[in-house]
């Protein structure tokens, strides 16, 4: 082996894991608990009459009593009321945010928590959850829908733009039900404009960048993803506004304003998620 | 015949846990798969993420008592479909260099940032090394493997192998002289 060699080598070699990143990587991953083994049951203290930081000084007893990794998949299947869901909230969900480094990752994490969020809510409408409770579920909300808006003003790669149109049509599905369990007005009520707005200068920006034909696959696959969310819910089409948005698409298409069809599409796609999430909301 | 059982004892321990395996493992290979990842994707925190997605699906496969005969074949197999599946999931992207641009490095540098910023660029300096020339003269002589054990991870044949560290030898010498 000459110099150079050994050169590259020295320099592939000076190449590894910080102590912090591995020792943190193995600990996320022995964490997780061992199915059978270690399965436990979810527990419910719910009739002890204190919240959060009680209920926190309960959670971190258990830990020290059975340990982190049964705790974590208990806390990770728990529901509002559960003496275990502060626990999910405020640590589980710390642990697991801090190992998503790339924005993609983020935004992916945060809106797979609003839709577990906006699910238990759904839950908590046919159940005695205490109004604490609630307000605990709405402002994780509240914390996620920021985390994918601020995605918007840092990066916007297709995962994350697939991620807040998600997001976008969550929290459109459930913003009347958000804030009937709350009683209140919620901030993710203006959630849907920022985005809306945004969406469009990002669509605008991708647009002009992009060739006519990346346009056109670009449009023809947002129409294809919307046409499956209609086919797999046995959607009527003809009725609604999103069978008004995909005729438009073709006028726009074949009038050659690309740009206005990438939009209209787009908002057909959201619109198809709105109505598949409005379902699940209301069964 | 007290030690002869202690010892017994201690064998069906480790085969029933598995963090006792996987822990062994993950210290002998996390900085060699992590490189291999870096490397491949130039970027810091995907290649994190990506690390830390094999070593899951390592501890998932000890977990459910499935048999791993070959650790380091796996885990660089793993590795490789890992990398795959990201270039086939960043749609548009079609080169390392364009996944490095979108990739955005952004971490925290603190106490580390020397230390991370020599590691990027020896990173980017191997950028210049074609692959598959790059991976197999990593695997080669930064981690010491076979020409076939390299074959068998990167699914080519050892003449192949042989042929890529050639020429990829011949890259060194062209571009870090």
């Amino acid at each position: 082996m000459d110099d150079i060699q050994k050169q590259f080598q020295k320099d592939a070699r000076g190449v590894h894991l910080l102590s912090s990143e591995k020792e943190a990587i193995k600990q996320r991953i022995v964490g997780i608990p061992i199915p059978k083994e270690y399965r436990t049951p979810v527990f419910s203290l719910s009739y002890f009459d204190f919240f959060h930081a009680g209920r926190m000084a309960v959670a971190a007893l258990l830990v020290c009593i059975f340990g982190a990794a049964p705790l974590t998949y208990a806390a990770q299947h728990s529901a509002p009321g559960d003496t275990l869901y502060h626990f999910e909230l405020y640590v589980v969900e710390s642990i697991e945010a801090a190992f998503k480094f790339s924005s993609d990752a983020q935004i992916a994490y945060s809106a797979d928590r609003l839709e577990e969020r906006l699910q238990e809510i759904r839950e908590t409408a046919h159940a005695e959850v205490s109004a604490e409770e609630i307000a605990i579920v709405v402002e994780n909300i509240e914390q996620h829908a920021q985390n994918v808006l601020s995605a918007l003003e840092v990066d916007t790669t297709e995962e994350i733009f697939d991620d807040i149109v998600r997001a976008s049509a969550l929290l459109s599905a459930h913003e009347d039900l958000v804030a009937e369990v709350s009683q209140e007005e919620t901030r993710i009520a203006n959630f849907n404009d920022v985005v809306a707005t945004e969406l469009q200068e990002q669509l605008t920006e991708y647009a002009d960048e992009a060739t006519s034909l990346e346009l056109l696959e670009e449009i023809q696959e947002t129409m294809s993803e919307t046409s499956d969310v209609l086919e797999e819910n046995n959607f009527e089409t003809s009725t609604t506004d999103i069978a008004a948005l995909l005729t438009s698409v073709e006028k726009e298409i074949t009038n050659g304003d690309l740009i206005q069809a990438l939009q209209e599409a787009t908002e057909a796609k959201i619109q198809a998620f709105v109505q598949e999430y409005s379902e699940q909301a209301e069964e | 015949m007290d030690e002869q059982c202690q010892i017994l004892r201690y064998s069906v321990s480790m085969k029933a846990d598995p963090r006792v395996q996987f822990e062994r493992d993950y210290e002998e290979y996390s900085d060699a798969i992590f490189r291999f990842l870096y490397y491949k994707l130039q970027n810091r925190e995907r290649a994190l993420e990506l690390a830390h997605d094999v070593f899951l699906r390592f501890f998932e496969y000890l977990s459910a008592g499935k048999e791993i005969e070959h650790t380091k074949t796996f885990l660089y197999r793993s590795a490789m479909n890992a990398f795959i599946n990201e270039i086939r999931t960043k749609k548009g992207l079609t080169s390392l260099e364009e996944i490095s641009e979108a990739g955005h490095e952004f971490v925290d540098d603190g106490d580390n940032a020397e230390e991370l910023a020599a590691q990027r660029e020896a990173v980017e300096r191997a950028r210049s090394l074609e692959d598959p020339y790059r991976s197999a003269l990593l695997l080669r002589y930064v981690d010491d493997m076979a020409v076939r054990e390299i074959a068998e991870i990167m699914e080519t044949r050892e003449n192949t192998v042989s042929v890529w560290l050639k020429r990829g030898v011949e890259q060194i010498r062209k571009k870090y002289g």
